[in-house]
């Protein structure tokens, strides 16, 4: 099995919030209002966000039949806003979540999702046919299909007898 | 609007989504995160003042794949509202596109903020 070399978190999305064994979620109760706004930015700072504002979203990636495949959740992105390029083993996506409704008389209660701009490079273990690259966005979902390029699969070479 | 931690993903199978949450001034807005998932398979409750919200989401690749990378998780989501707020629970509605949830909690209509008009005395003009 192929490795990737960009070596990368492994969090579960389950992680994303502090939420989770909140010990102040007693004391909450009394005093939410007040403590929602904190908890608000404190939850937002989870997200990898890089100094320039850019966050790194999470991928999976796995291999079928010759075949990379790279899954990643873009909720709240749209089609047009999505960008990918391969180029040998190098994978690229850049997406942009824009900020949707916002209403002028709207306050926010709670901030967990962010807004932005969102990039992700990968090493793949070998060189992808560019012109077979696939993507499909479904319901947030999207999903990259990497070929392995013919220079890259294994040849089985005949020996000639002579 | 508080969140209850009762169904947080503490049990492994349930996925907590992030969440917006914005005030105007008819209703509650939650913007919740849920990609993957579909319309018909997600339910929305509401009891005694809590807002449950569930969605389900089927396995998208067997369970036999070998990851070269996996950073998160897939499975199913769920996620409870306290709202300590009056509200018209008989018109929540909830729309879902692009993966994300907007569930629209009206104002119960006596909740609402008013513009209270002031009276003006008319000047008494001696």
């Amino acid at each position: 099995m192929a490795t990737i070399r960009n070596a990368c978190v492994r969090t579960p999305s389950s992680a994303r919030s502090l939420v989770a064994g909140d010990p102040f979620a007693a004391l909450r109760s009394d005093v939410g209002w007040i403590l929602d706004a904190f908890r608000g930015a404190d939850t937002t700072s989870q997200l990898r966000r890089s100094p320039a504002g850019v966050f790194a979203p999470r991928l999976n990636v796995w291999e079928q039949n010759e075949t990379l495949y790279a899954e990643v959740e873009l909720p709240g992105v749209k089609q047009e806003d999505i960008e990918l390029s391969v180029q040998g083993r190098q994978f690229t996506l850049k997406a942009e979540r824009k900020m949707s409704g916002a209403a002028d008389d709207a306050s926010i209660h709670r901030r967990e999702v962010a807004f932005g701009e969102a990039q992700r490079s990968l090493q793949l273990p070998y060189d992808i046919d560019a012109d077979g690259v696939r993507a499909e966005l479904k319901n947030g979902v999207l999903t990259v299909t990497l070929p392995k390029a013919a220079s890259a699969k294994a040849r089985k070479i005949t020996v000639n007898a002579q | 609007m508080n969140t209850t931690e009762s169904t947080s993903s503490q049990s492994g199978r349930h996925y907590r989504p992030d969440v917006n949450i914005r005030e105007t001034s008819d209703a509650f807005l939650l913007h919740l995160d849920m990609p993957g998932t579909k319309a018909e398979t997600i339910s929305l409750t509401f009891d005694n003042g809590t807002l449950h919200v569930q969605g389900d989401v089927a396995p998208r690749q067997p369970d036999s794949t070998e990851y070269l990378l996996r950073e998160y998780g897939v499975g199913n989501f769920s996620r409870s509202f306290e709202i300590n707020r009056r509200i018209d629970a008989a018109n929540i509605s909830a729309d879902y596109s692009d993966g994300v949830l907007t569930v629209t909690v009206p104002k119960a209509e006596d909740s609402k903020p008013k513009k209270i008009q002031v009276k003006v005395e008319p000047k008494n003009l001696n």
